[in-house]
């Protein structure tokens, strides 16, 4: 808001130095003559103002306003001598004010086009050499006290040299960034080619308004050509910026006409700096994964203002924002592989660079939302298979045993039975009751919530049929940690175990708990046949791996044929 | 007494299987001809024991079958192969879900019942009894869900107590007789306790205690469009 306000401060003050300044020197009769050339010297502070109103962040509005307001106190200076007010000051005040419009709008407003910055490092020097020379036309023609309306005024020699050696090294530099602009012009794109031809072209009317002016303090013009002329070296660069932004869309500002009234407003595509921020926070309210997907895409069409947007994994999952239609315009891989971004046509124009480093910033948020996306999608996954495992359980194991039960029941009331069945009906509820309890440690083991991590890890190995140790500090078998924490790194262990029965066949399994730099591991060794590590994916493992991921921890698997498996398992923790 | 009705029990858990054989040889109505453990020995079986009733469990992992839905299927492959041959489907699952899944061709020769009937016999050879006279059977708790559900949707009939009482024998497949003696009532109390659901539920009312079950199942149907 700030920055908004003082762009149209400036704005302000160069207008009323522009329309006081011009008033003055004119004189109050031939106001109205000069309402013209009011006017288009309005256009630079107004253009000026614009840019640095909607894209404060973006230098070159500053600029304008810059050379705006030279302009406007060189006006001022100008109509105040003009009306007798006495030099000295005034006369440096409007010497400099004068020479850093000129070269404001014939180095830096050519040199910055469009967005404030530099075309390469190349130019590095250019503005340093211009500012000195700026000030060296504007120190050393006030000095010098050259007056373009009283030729036989006295003359400082050598202060009128350094003003016309500052003079024509603006000039020179003028020439030179003019054919850089040119270059440019040539070289680019095809949006961003109309906005350069709107500069060129309002450039060389500038330089065209300079030589014409120039001709007229050597006495060589006709008063028609010098009023053109003036307006000419006004204009011209505010004019055709102006068309850059009406008719290009010069930095993503442009006109529209908006509801029934016919008012003119101007509106602005959001910076990258505001996609993010409202993407940040629509993933933030967004639990769901492919809803995440979804937001991600709508940001993008929102923001790049295309038909269609899309997200699409590497898993061939595809989100869409909008109707897809046609082949994408631009396709932008997603950070860390996982997918890409594609583009449909814009709504009206085609795509810019502007628009593909939108694209580039919105590519890393992507890629982490799909990275924690497919991780909470696989842990979902992983939590629903596991129930479905224990309902199968369930259902093939203790209610089967029930129903049995209940037919024995019903066998023993209709025949009568006697001691013998009783006592085997007994042991057939008893064994159910055997199964229940080892179903229900394998969802969740009382060990492991009575007893903490540790105790529970025993508990699991005691039972085991190969030689089994535990290894644990003595302070940790009494500290306990977050429920997430003890049961992924008690099933880690459960599962790491439980292979070395299954797969490796292994003699010995070796368990180690232990803490240190804010760390949490168990490290399960075996010396079982080991295996692959390259070939073989461990279902169980992944899933556990997700469960420490999303802890912050993470595991790994060292196996080779012959020498045994080593599962490590650490999660963060506090110490 | 008449000649016992033969059967084959199909379940994949042994102690279910041998239990069940045990409770129906007991009855001395029934004779299991055959016991099996999955649903590809179970239509070898019918083809060679030629059975009056099949009694098999809903879920037999195995074979090439859909999942979860063996028992299911082996009971269509079965009716269609052997239209004479009853079923008795025995499921865990007391969701309608199933009991539509295996009514969907007609309910012509097929029971579903909750496997706790297992505990009661007289239910048990009841539905064997009826679905080998090509009547039909749908377990009363499966019927409640349904009325259940339709209550939650805002369908509410207003049944009394009693009327929800005769549905329930209703699903049974079983006669206004039978029904009467059940309930402790009078023939014509029941007749008149059907007709009043078959008026509320909107439905033409059957005389064929066959038709019933399809009727009241069509009507409470999955899909009420």
């Amino acid at each position: 808001m700030t920055s908004r306000l003082v762009a149209g401060l400036l704005a302000v003050a160069s207008a009323a130095g522009i329309v006081v300044g011009t008033w003055l020197a004119g004189g109050m009769p031939s106001a109205s003559a000069l309402l013209p050339y009011i006017l288009v010297s309005l256009m630079l502070p107004g253009v000026g103002w614009l840019l640095a109103y909607r894209r404060p962040e973006v230098r070159y509005g500053w600029v304008l306003l810059a050379a705006g307001l030279s302009l406007g106190v060189g006006m001022l200076g100008t109509g105040l001598t003009a009306s007798g007010a006495p030099a000295g000051l005034l006369d440096y005040v409007k010497s400099v004010a004068l020479a850093l419009f000129y070269g404001l709008t014939w180095i830096y407003v050519p040199l910055l086009f469009p967005d404030g910055r530099l075309p390469s490092r190349r130019w590095r020097a250019v503005p340093w050499i211009a500012g000195i020379a700026i000030a060296a036309h504007g120190i050393g023609t006030a000095k010098a006290g050259l007056d373009p309306y009283d030729s036989t005024a006295q003359v400082d020699l050598v202060a009128a040299l350094v003003g016309g050696a500052g003079q024509f090294v603006t000039w020179i530099i003028a020439g030179i960034v003019f054919w850089g602009l040119v270059l440019r012009w040539r070289r680019s794109e095809r949006p961003e080619r109309a906005q350069y031809a709107c500069m060129v072209a309002g450039v060389a009317a500038t330089v065209a308004g300079g030589v014409l002016t120039v001709l007229f303090i050597f006495g060589l013009g006709t008063p028609l050509l010098t009023g053109v002329a003036g307006l000419a070296l006004v204009g011209s660069l505010p004019a055709a910026i102006g068309v850059a932004i009406v008719r290009h869309r010069l930095l993503d500002i442009r006109f529209g006409i908006r509801g029934s009234r016919l008012h003119l407003v101007f509106d602005v595509r959001p910076t990258v700096g505001e996609v993010l921020s409202d993407l940040g926070t629509a993933l933030e309210d967004t639990p769901e994964p492919v809803e995440q997907l979804g937001r991600l895409a709508a940001a993008v069409r929102a923001g790049l203002e295309l038909r269609w947007a899309a997200v699409t994994l590497a898993d061939g999952t595809r989100v869409v924002s909008g109707r897809a239609e046609g082949p994408a315009a631009l396709t932008m891989p997603v950070r860390g592989g996982l997918g890409h971004i594609e583009c449909g046509p814009r709504d009206a124009g085609p795509l810019t660079g502007q628009d593909r480093r939108l694209l580039e910033a919105l590519a890393v948020p992507a890629g982490l939302a799909i990275q924690s996306a497919g991780l909470v999608t696989r842990l979902v996954n992983a939590q629903e298979a596991e129930r479905r495992r224990i309902e199968r359980n369930i259902h093939d194991g203790v209610q089967q045993q029930l129903v049995a039960l209940i037919a024995g029941i019903e066998l023993a009331r209709a025949t009568g039975a006697g001691a013998d069945m009783l006592a085997h009906l007994r042991e057939q509820a008893r064994q159910t009751l055997a199964d229940l309890r080892e179903l229900a440690a394998g969802i969740h083991p009382s060990s492991l919530s009575q007893g903490g991590l540790v105790e529970a890890v025993e508990e699991r190995c005691s039972r085991l049929p190969v030689r089994t140790t535990v290894t644990s500090a003595p302070a940790l078998r009494s500290r306990r940690f977050t429920d997430e924490i003890e049961g992924a790194m008690y099933f880690t262990v459960s599962e790491a175990v439980a292979n070395a029965l299954k797969h490796a066949e292994a003699a010995a399994i070796e368990v180690r708990l232990s803490q240190a730099d804010g760390r949490l591991t168990a490290a399960v060794a075996d010396d079982g046949k080991g295996f692959d590590a390259s070939l073989t994916r461990r279902r169980g493992l992944a899933t556990l791996s997700d469960r420490l991921d999303a802890l912050g921890g993470g595991l790994s698997v060292g196996s080779e044929p012959g020498k045994g498996t080593r599962v490590n398992a650490w999660v963060p923790v506090d110490e | 007494m008449s000649e016992p009705i033969r059967t084959v029990v199909a379940d994949d858990h042994y102690l279910v299987r041998e239990g069940t054989r045990r409770l129906l040889e007991m009855s001395g109505e029934v004779e299991v001809v055959g016991t099996v453990g999955n649903a590809d020995e179970l239509l070898d079986a019918v083809r060679r024991l030629g059975p009056d009733v099949v009694i098999t469990d809903i879920r037999m992992p195995g074979g090439e079958w859909r999942p979860g839905f063996e028992g299911i299927d082996a009971a269509h492959r079965i009716r269609s192969a052997h239209p004479g041959v009853g079923v008795v489907v025995l499921s865990q699952f007391a969701d309608a879900l199933f009991a539509f899944e295996l009514f969907k061709h007609g309910t012509e020769g097929y029971a579903y019942l909750l496997k706790d009937r297992v505990g009661d016999l007289d239910e048990l050879l009841g539905a064997i009894g009826a679905v080998a006279s090509g009547g039909s059977v749908i377990d009363p708790k499966v019927v409640e869900g349904l009325l259940a559900r339709r209550d939650v949707r805002g369908q509410r009939e207003e049944l009394t107590g009693r009327e929800r009482d005769v549905l329930r024998e209703m699903a049974h497949g079983r006669s206004n007789a039978a029904i009467a003696r059940a309930l402790h009532l009078s023939i014509s109390s029941v007749e008149k306790n059907v007709n009043a659901i078959f008026t509320k539920l909107g439905l033409e009312n059957s005389g064929d205690v066959h038709r019933r079950v399809a009727a009241v199942l069509a009507y409470l149907g999955p899909d009420p469009s």
